[in-house]
């Protein structure tokens, strides 16, 4: 279980209680959050519950699910020129249902479906972080994700399927400063996290996620930066998943790794983060291995140690900037540490999500990798 | 020293009570009225700006379309597929509540509550309780001011019914609009989402505008858009519009501006004859004090600090009475503005700094000026000698020379200012305030002629007592011809403004009884771009046709074009043989013309239209289509007065070639001879929705009268206004006139002259002023009339009318002056009728 | 009726002759009580020429204002011919005063928007309609004081000494009982003064009616029947040369 529920609904309820904010990001109020908890409370048994494994059907599972509270499609990926300049990007859309049913009415603008998209670039060697946000709702075709083939889009924002297969996939987002048009194609089957795509994220029933992703897209395209225009190739992860729930209380965020290493396996391991401090036994991850095949990772399974922090200019926050990650079942050992420091989002929803370059050992041979982490509910 | 020169003079002032309080009266009621219409006019103009900047912030540009509306699929497109950011589409109408009991007309205005935050408008500083998205989701849930809810006795949560064209809605309360300064623009609107909008207006599927926020003058951004728009959709600065708002209502703005200087104008003759009085009653004062060294510039400081004190109390008093007779011209200026140019949506008087500053300027140098001459002329008196009565006088017979020749050369000026200014509706203004204190600097020469006259016819007679009244008003001419001339000045724009009126009224009623050919007319008036409208309207115009008693029917539709880079306003009519009569050309026109208007692209154009756009019959009108513009050609222009910035006319055969269907705005309906007009009235009604209607042509009439007398409201109000200041201004010209006199009063008593006698001799006296001002008045009114009516009326609006002649004007304008100068000459005739005999004796 | 009462007047004070009773005159100026004179008494008999002296302010212009009946005393009564006129209302006192008192100023006090000849009119019209009679009356009058030829100009044309004589003619030509001069020659120069007080004598004492001037010149003590000083807020008598 990845992007977890907790995070989506922070969005929501921020959304929600803040969608006529001033242009100052003005942080949640505390008493706003509980309404958010109070609406998802009371609200949430009539949203489509995540209960037991399912059989994914493509297309139709890439396009939206709209009786569940929250999905997105999520992708982020580590990008080079040819003369090795490099760049991290993330596009993502995230779908929520403003309520449990929609209502029908005569105009095409009524919609219950709510689209944000987060749109991030990593400039490396220029040591710049570039972000945008989009809203929109469902209505009058201005945002939404088809059935019939992988296609979602926000405004002029979108990851579509080039064919029928549903692997290979063009992303498009622009702005005045940053653009990308990339074409990314998955090296690798869908890997089903989880229980064949379903991942609990606590023993309570519903507390779940149907999850899929593609680990490994091999990507190439263009990016623009102010006048700049790049060429680059390089490799991108794609998450898919949907859900009703949300965190329990205790746990109060999620630190999240998806790293794609050099012997074409690719790791993927989230550790939730409780209020008093200890590990959060609903921490997991999985490791999918160069034939395809996959080892899942329980918490007594992946040892992190954070080496370094980051404490951010902009909120004084402090951040994790350097893991060391172990997993003995596998004979892992990885150094992580961002490419830049700064990628932290201050978007609606405030969060770190930056690409990283891994150096370590795989049963004592040397291994590097790059990847990305999301750091969320650091004060 | 200065402080004993300023008690010396200052005591006298104190002798002097009440001819301070006119002074001050003066400049307060001139500023006043400045202020008043000055503050009631840029509040009512500024009501759409704010309203503008308020529901769109910061957004620059505008993207809109002709009456059709804009398809919701331009916005999907400009968002996904140019990938245009900072859009916020707009659904925008009027709902009638059902629950208030006064204004119950509210916009309802539809937005999308995602669109980015760096518009800024005013309600998406919304935040309360998180509730707000359900505005999305939840059909017919709004937004509405506190004040008002309050007002209705709303609470959140509460159903709010409203009426539209597409019938009853309960509209659902889940949220206050912020409070801010913007709270009274809040007062009438209902903010709800674009779908609820949609819906409730009947607008399914259409978009009423798409504010654009491009931050600088990206000219590239600019351009795109334009590339993406179709050619029948106009993208166009929002300050052109408010701009052209501005400029649309510019005449009338100068109008009634130029009617507040007139009050400013007498008001400083107030003021003039009031400081004038001071100076002259303190002649030996001043000369004392020159021959014991006081020298011209201390007494010229003198008198001018005094207007100061003078002018600094009147001008604040001036200012707090113009705010509060601003609130009360407020609701009549928007209500015409409402009435002619465009909706206003609020009335709040909105007081700025720079509003109080200019008005507080122009009492102060109204003040000023006016003081100048009688400042001047007491730096005259010569220190050792008290001037005589006839020096005086043969200095004032020169006075009239100088005064009649500047009357001249004032005429000539405002004549040759009239021919050669083209359009200019101030420089017309101005030319007729030119002539106006022409004919007022001529009033003392005529006063003269006409005593003389008078005398003459008197000396057969042998009372001398008769003869009195005549010679006071012609040996102090100096005091006398200017409250004459005052009277004249308001008497004359009274008879002016009624003839122009009066006129106007005349041609107006002549046009709508020769524009309404119809026996009765079905007002269809609606949402154009609801998508039922038109086939319902179709549907409709099929069963009237039906109807027993009809013979035929015509039809308008009232719409808007684009017309190069802005709307213009177009009649479509489908015309019979009886409504063509409903043409006044201004052109006798071959008979071809219909058929041309009929089978080939071509127009009519109004004569408003023809006027301020600058058209000639053979012109020809490029409109944007679908398909790209395409040009009409001008055959004929046709008098229309029920708009000042006119329109075009179109046959509907040949809009129906370019542009889509928007049904009909009303069907006029023409009975068979002889038939049950009241029946048919009925069954009319039978086929219509409750929010059309149908009038008859009588009706019509009436109502069209009524309007008209309504638009004129402001217009008398003002001419009243400075009516009453000129009262006030002969009133206090007679009391300084009967003071100087009093000795001379003291005498006629002595030697046995009854109280009953003197009122007698000084109500004669004032009638005769009154007399000579009316009779001076008529001509002088003519003229401003033919100037309004032929200069400044045309030159605003573009409208020629029928000079009309009306004699009860001219015995009203003959008693008012008598009247209100008989008036003005009551209290000083009684005052100086019970001024004890040995004390008068005693006046210097 | 308002002639029905003048004639009833008329026939009321035929034989005039003016009786003061203990007369105070004072009034109020700032809060302090400023008397000007207290318990005078006085009685003049028909065809008496009276004279007033005292210094400026000591209250001769308000005796004569008051036996004119332009004033009203604090206490007392002025009687002329048996009339009370301090019972009388204001009415009364000018129609009174347009009979019976001629006036003449130190300032002439000549209307000034009037000829000379309607000057001397008005007084006659506001007695009657104006006949050719007094058209007349006025010429003769003036050619009686060497003015015919300045009819019709108008006052402030005319020399002081000229202005004069036109107000005494003013103050004749109605044919009142009583003459009051106030300072008749206070303008005027010397021997324009002497001329002025010559007519006065001549046009007044000669025609047998009442004058009482307020002069400070001693010149015309020799010729009043008596003169009388205002001194002390009282009235004084210091000559009698009847």
């Amino acid at each position: 279980m990845r992007r977890l529920m907790l995070w989506g609904l922070i969005i929501t309820g921020i959304l929600v209680l803040g969608w006529f904010l001033l242009p100052q990001q003005i942080p949640a109020k505390p008493e706003s959050k509980s309404s958010i908890n109070d609406i998802v409370s009371t609200e949430k048994k009539t949203y489509t519950q995540v209960l037991k494994p399912r059989a994914f059907i493509f297309p139709q599972d890439h396009g939206p699910h709209p009786t569940y509270l929250i999905e997105w499609w999520y992708f982020t990926g580590n990008l080079q020129t040819d003369r090795q300049r490099k760049f991290g990007y993330e596009l993502t859309f995230f779908r929520f249902a403003l309520t449990p049913e929609r209502q029908i009415t005569a105009s095409s603008w009524r919609n219950n479906q709510l689209y944000i998209a987060h749109f991030a670039l990593t400039d490396v060697e220029g040591q710049q972080f570039y972000t945008d946000e989009r809203f929109s709702r469902a209505g009058n075709d201005l945002a939404g994700a088809a059935t019939d083939k992988y296609h979602v889009w926000l405004y002029d924002w979108k990851a579509e399927a080039i064919d029928e297969t549903g692997m290979a996939i063009r992303l498009k987002a622009k702005n005045d400063e940053i653009a990308i048009s990339l074409q990314l194609n998955s090296a690798k089957k869908i890997a089903l996290q989880g229980l064949a795509g379903f991942s609990r994220k606590s023993p309570k029933e519903g507390n779940a996620s149907y999850y899929y992703s593609y680990t490994r897209m091999a990507t190439t395209g263009t990016m623009q930066i102010k006048q700049q225009k790049f060429s680059v190739t390089g490799t991108s992860w794609m998450d898919r998943e949907w859900s009703s729930s949300s965190l329990s209380a205790q746990q109060i965020g999620w630190d999240w790794f998806a790293l794609q290493l050099s012997d074409n396996s690719e790791l993927m391991f989230y550790r939730f983060r409780r209020k008093d401090g200890s590990l959060d036994k609903n921490s997991a991850g999985a490791m999918f291995h160069a034939d395809d095949s996959k080892t899942s990772l329980n918490v007594l399974d992946v040892v992190i140690k954070v080496l370094d922090h980051w404490k951010s200019p902009h909120t004084n926050i402090s951040y994790p900037s350097k893991w060391h990650l172990s997993i003995a079942k596998l004979g892992l050992e990885l150094d992580i540490s961002p490419l830049i420091n700064d990628q932290e989002l201050n978007v609606t929803y405030r969060y770190w999500e930056g690409a990283v370059s891994i150096k370590g050992k795989r049963n004592d041979q040397l291994i590097s990798g790059q990847g990305y982490v999301e750091l969320t509910g650091y004060q | 020293m200065r402080r004993l020169l300023k008690k010396a003079s200052r005591n006298f002032l104190y002798l002097h009570p009440w001819q301070l309080v006119l002074a001050i009266l003066g400049i307060t009621l001139g500023v006043a009225v400045v202020v008043s219409i000055d503050l009631a006019l840029e509040s009512s103009l500024n009501a759409f700006k704010q309203t503008t900047q308020a529901l769109s912030g910061k957004a620059s540009y505008r993207i809109i379309a002709s009456d059709g509306g804009l398809d919701e699929k331009l916005y999907t497109r400009l968002r996904v597929i140019h990938g245009i950011q900072n859009l916020s589409p707009v659904v925008n109408g009027y709902v009638d509540s059902t629950a208030t009991t006064t204004n119950n007309t509210f916009r309802l205005y539809g937005i999308d509550p995602l669109i980015e935050n760096s518009f800024q408008s005013a309600w998406q500083q919304q935040y309360e309780d998180g509730d707000s998205l359900s505005i999305m989701t939840e059909p017919n849930t709004v937004l509405i001011s506190r004040q008002t809810a309050q007002k209705m006795q709303l609470q959140i949560g509460d159903p709010f019914p409203v009426t539209t064209d597409t019938g009853l809605h309960v509209l659902k309360i889940i949220d206050w609009l912020p409070e801010n300064d913007a709270g009274e623009l809040f007062k009438h609107l209902i903010i709800t989402d674009i779908a609820t909008a949609q819906e409730i207006l009947g607008l399914v599927g259409k978009l009423s505008a798409i504010d654009v926020l491009i931050t600088d003058v990206q000219t590239a951004k600019i351009q795109r858009i334009r590339e993406a728009l179709p050619a029948d959709v106009l993208l166009m600065p929002l300050n052109n519009q408010i701009e052209s708002l501005r400029h649309m209502t510019q005449a009338f703005s100068i109008n009634l501006t130029a009617l507040g200087m007139l009050s400013l104008l007498v008001g400083m003759f107030l003021i003039y004859n009031s400081m004038t009085f001071l100076v002259l009653q303190r002649r030996r004062l001043i000369g004392s004090l020159r021959s014991i060294g006081v020298t011209r510039q201390q007494i010229f400081r003198l008198i001018i600090g005094e207007a100061l004190l003078l002018a600094l109390i009147g001008t604040v008093l001036g200012i707090v009475l113009g705010i509060i007779l601003g609130k009360n011209l407020l609701p009549l200026i928007s209500g015409t503005i409402n009435a002619i140019y465009y909706p206003v949506d609020h009335s709040a008087l909105i007081v700025t700094p720079v509003q109080i500053a200019t008005g507080f300027l122009m009492g102060i140098a109204a003040t000023l000026l006016a003081v100048l001459a009688p400042a001047w002329e007491a730096t005259r008196q010569s220190p050792h000698r008290v001037l005589i009565r006839s020096e005086l006088e043969s200095g004032v017979r020169r006075l009239i020379q100088s005064a009649a020749m500047l009357a001249v050369l004032f005429i000539i000026a405002g004549l040759s200012l009239i021919m050669l200014t083209g359009n200019n509706v101030t420089l017309g203004l101005i030319s007729i305030f030119l002539m106006l204190l022409g004919f007022a600097l001529l009033t003392p020469l005529l006063t003269f002629v006409l005593m003389t006259m008078l005398e003459g016819g008197l000396s057969r007679s042998s009372s001398v007592l008769a003869r009195i009244p005549v010679r006071m008003v012609k040996s102090e001419i100096s005091r006398t011809g200017c409250a004459i001339a005052t009277l004249m000045i308001a008497v004359a724009a009274a008879i002016g403004m009624d003839l122009m009126i009066g006129s106007f009224r005349m041609t107006v009623s002549e046009w709508v009884q020769a524009s309404l050919q119809a026996d009765m007319y079905v007002n269809l008036s609606g949402n154009m771009q609801a998508a039922n409208k038109s086939a319902a309207d179709h549907l409709l115009k099929q069963k009237l046709a039906q109807l027993d008693g009809v013979e035929m029917l015509s039809s308008v539709l009232r719409t808007r074009l684009i017309r190069g880079d802005t709307p213009s306003k177009i009649s479509v009519f489908e015309i019979n043989t009886r409504s063509r009569q409903g043409f006044i050309f201004k052109r006798s026109l071959n008979s071809e013309v219909w058929e041309t208007f009929n089978r080939q692209n071509s127009v009519f154009v109004t004569e408003p239209y023809a006027y301020h756009q600058g058209i000639e019959i053979g012109d020809s009108i490029k409109l944007r289509t679908a398909q790209g513009e395409q040009s009409f050609k001008v055959i004929a222009i046709y008098a229309d007065y029920s708009g000042d910035q006119g329109h075009i006319a179109m046959s509907r055969n040949i809009y129906q070639r370019y542009w889509p269907d928007l049904g009909y705005s009303g069907i006029g309906v023409y009975a068979e001879q002889g038939s049950n007009v009241v029946q048919l009235e009925a069954d009319i009604k039978q086929l219509l929705k409750p929010y059309q209607t149908v009038r008859s042509e009588q009706v019509i009439y009436k109502v069209s009268m009524q309007m008209f007398e309504h638009t004129f409201k402001i217009t008398e109000t003002l001419r009243w206004l400075a009516a009453i200041i000129a009262f006030v201004g002969v009133f206090s010209a007679l009391m300084a006139i009967q003071f100087e006199r009093t000795r001379q009063l003291g005498i006629l008593r002595a030697m046995g002259m009854t109280p009953g006698q003197l009122s007698r001799l000084i109500s004669i006296e004032t009638g005769l002023m009154g007399l000579i001002a009316g009779l001076f008045a008529i001509p002088v009114g003519f003229i401003m009339a033919y100037l309004l009516i032929f200069v400044v009326y045309l030159r605003s609006f573009g409208w020629t009318m029928a000079f009309h002649f009306d004699l009860s004007v001219i015995f009203q304008g003959l008693l008012l002056a008598i009247i209100s100068a008989l008036l003005a000459g009551v209290l000083p005739a009684l005052k100086m009728a019970h001024t004890k005999p040995a004390d008068a004796l005693r006046a210097e | 009726m308002l002639y029905k009462l003048q004639t009833i007047f008329l026939n009321m004070i035929k034989k005039p002759a003016i009786e003061i009773f203990q007369l105070s005159k004072d009034y109020l100026e700032s809060g302090q009580q400023h008397v000007i004179f207290k318990d005078l008494t006085l009685s003049v008999t028909e065809g008496e020429f009276i004279v007033l002296l005292g210094r400026s302010g000591s209250g001769k212009s308000t005796l004569l204002n008051l036996i004119s009946g332009l004033d009203q005393p604090s206490v007392g009564d002025i009687l002329v011919n048996d009339i009370n006129l301090c019972g009388l209302t204001e009415q009364q006192r000018t129609l009174f005063r347009r009979h019976h008192i001629g006036f003449v100023f130190q300032a002439y006090n000549l209307i000034p928007t009037l000829t000379v000849a309607e000057n001397l009119l008005l007084p006659l019209e506001l007695i009657n309609p104006v006949s050719s009679n007094d058209k007349n009356k006025v010429v003769e009058l003036l050619t009686q004081l060497g003015l015919a030829n300045r009819l019709d100009s108008y006052p402030d044309r005319l020399s002081g000494g000229e202005q004069q004589r036109i107000a005494i003619a003013r103050a004749l030509v109605h044919n009142p009982d009583i003459i009051l001069a106030d300072e008749p020659t206070g303008n005027l120069d010397i021997d324009t003064g002497k001329q002025v007080l010559e007519l006065l004598d001549n046009m007044v004492r000669n025609v047998g009616k009442t004058l009482i001037m307020a002069t400070h010149s001693e010149e015309v003590i020799g010729k009043a029947d008596r003169v009388f000083a205002i001194n002390n807020q009282s009235l004084k008598l210091v000559a009698d040369n009847r």
